[in-house]
């Protein structure tokens, strides 16, 4: 009996604050001040141009739909001209969705290049570029280019490193603690200036995919699970 | 350590050396050519325009609503002759917010003279009593401003002069000097009332003209529209629709006498221009003489200046005409004369492609 009791009372404990807050809850949508935020207020239209791919004669701008809202893009702005432009899948971008547009326009090697997106509703939509460049492809040149630095930056430097070891065996007492804490300072030093650059990073990511969440989740990840 | 080992970090280092030279694509001559031919066909807007709401090229023609059907026009425009040889010519404008479509697909929230940016074209004889019968259905106070002999009362540009919303006011004044004017709205902040599309063409036609007579009679109204609301102009046009007389060329004949009754209502940039091609034109300036002030192929006029250009092409062909402010024409304000020869032909190569959506 006693047990049964205690069991109800648990429930009763569960169930009330929570009736209560279903209560209270369907109280404020249904009568209470939501209408302020059902206004009449224009919608969030944020269109994010992630890359600019140069080609001879030929733009290519990766965009996305960062906001709550379709976009449809009416025209386009290269230097505040007027440009002819062909979009893929279409002008009308829904959230979180990825198109590509592209330009055939005489672009200056080594100029600065802007472009503006005009959508329907004339919000328009910037992306500078610094240095307009023709930008490397994907062949055996490139492959050759990243071995050579890969060899350079890390073969290279821990071959030089593995010399120093018949040395480094025979230290003993002060000078192998100063060593050791030099290396360790130097890896935490890499730790913070990586962290640095994954924050510089987020700042240039999508709002809409919250970079700073999934930064915390993937270092609490490493964390726990490596 | 080993001699091998050394040997081989030496060997990896001279490779290294001898890095790659560049990573420039390399693309054929004949393409390259053909890219720098393609890219240089993609001036222009995208698409075409999707309403019809507007027709550029009645526009052009059209005054005192005679592009109505007579039952329509009876309800804007009427005419009645008194005793001293005048015309009492009485018009009702009525104040429209206004959705526009000023590039293909590109939409702006405009204030309109009867749901049309530029406003209705007035056109009077010197002398005549117009009676304009103002009525404002538009959320803001507005008022309608004449450039052109009136009196103060008349002005629409005294904070106690704005017509309040739902209000109506008349209006009344005689129309002189001749001359090509404009009108607009000259509610605060007015250079908002302007950028919103609130103004038109005034046209008073001498009592006794001696100037050739035209054959075809064109009016132009410069303007421009901040569709993103920076305080800068993005997309600007003769006629509101930018590339309009691209898309629709200007049909003439060789050798006619073409009369362009051009007015600039640009507003943000400090002057605009009007450049034809292959060819040179007599410029009245204000159209407030009866001779010729200049012969040449490009004015400038600051906001509300007007001018009359008299032009006769004389070979058929496609001739564009634009600003010459070069940013604004490829912002939008540019066009084309399809220049026919007497037997109705015009060569078409010239046409401006625009691009597909």
């Amino acid at each position: 009996m006693e047990k049964i009791k205690n069991k109800l009372r648990l429930i009763a404990g569960l169930a009330l604050p929570l009736v209560l807050i279903a209560l209270m809850f369907g109280f404020f949508v249904k009568n209470g001040p939501l209408g302020v935020f059902k206004a009449d207020m224009p919608p969030i239209e944020k269109l994010f141009i992630e890359r600019v791919v140069f080609e001879p004669e030929q733009i290519t701008l990766e965009v996305f739909n960062d906001g709550p809202e379709p976009v449809t893009v009416a025209q386009i702005l290269v230097h505040e001209i007027i440009w002819q432009f062909e979009m893929t899948p279409g002008n009308t971008l829904q959230p979180l969705e990825s198109g590509k547009v592209f330009l055939h326009y005489p672009w200056t090697d080594g100029d600065p290049i802007s472009f503006t997106l005009i959508a329907s509703d004339g919000v328009t939509f910037g992306k500078e570029v610094d240095v307009a460049f023709m930008t490397p492809k994907f062949n055996m040149l490139y492959v050759k280019t990243f071995v050579l630095l890969g060899l350079y930056v890390g073969v290279i430097p821990v071959l030089l490193g593995l010399l120093f070891f018949p040395y480094l065996r025979r230290l003993r007492g002060g000078a192998y603690m100063f060593l050791l804490s030099l290396t360790v300072g130097l890896l935490i030093f890499l730790g913070f200036d990586t962290l640095g650059e994954s924050f510089e990073l987020i700042g240039q990511l999508p709002d809409a995919l919250n970079g700073l969440g999934l930064l915390a989740m993937y270092m609490t990840g490493f964390f726990v699970l490596g | 350590m080993r001699f091998k080992n050394f040997i081989l970090i030496l060997i990896t280092l001279l490779l290294a050396g001898c890095s790659a030279d560049s990573l420039r694509s390399e693309v054929g001559e004949g393409e390259f050519a053909k890219l720098q031919q393609m890219a240089q066909e993609k001036i222009g807007a995208t698409g075409e325009f999707q309403t019809d709401d507007f027709d550029v090229t009645e526009f052009l023609t059209t005054w005192n609503f005679n592009n109505l059907p007579p039952e329509e026009r009876a309800e804007f425009y009427k005419e009645t002759p008194l005793s001293d040889g005048t015309l009492l010519r009485e018009y009702k404008f009525v104040i429209e917010e206004k959705e526009i479509e000023v590039a293909p697909g590109l939409f702006y929230p405009a204030w309109s003279y009867n749901g049309q940016v530029p406003g209705p074209t007035i056109r009077a004889t010197e002398g005549d009593t117009l009676k304009i019968t103002f009525v404002n259905n538009g959320s803001k106070p507005h008022s309608v401003h004449f450039h052109g002999f009136h009196p103060a009362a008349m002005d629409g540009s005294a904070p106690d002069q704005m017509v309040l919303t739902g209000e109506t006011f008349v209006y009344e004044f005689k129309a002189e000097p001749f001359g090509t004017h404009v009108y607009h709205c000259h509610s605060y902040p007015v250079s908002q009332h302007i950028s919103k599309g609130l103004y038109g063409s005034y046209i008073v036609d001498p009592r006794i003209d001696t100037r050739p007579v035209p054959d075809k009679e064109l009016v132009m109204v410069m303007n421009g529209f901040d569709v993103n609301f920076d305080g800068a102009n993005e997309i600007y046009a003769v006629n509101t629709r930018a590339f309009a007389y691209a898309y629709e060329p200007i049909k003439v004949k060789k050798g006619e006498l073409v009369r362009i009754h051009l007015s600039n209502m640009l507003e943000f940039d400090l002057v605009n221009s009007f450049h034809l091609h292959a060819n040179f034109f007599d410029e009245y300036p204000t159209g407030t003489s009866l001779e010729p002030d200049n012969y040449t192929d490009i004015i400038i006029l600051g906001q509300a200046e007007r001018s009359i250009l008299d032009m006769r092409f004389r070979e058929p062909g496609m001739y564009m005409f634009h600003a010459h402010t070069t940013e604004f024409a490829e912002l939008g304000w540019m066009g084309m004369f399809m220049v026919e020869d007497l037997g109705g032909n015009a060569p078409v190569n010239n046409n401006m492609t625009h691009g597909e959506n």
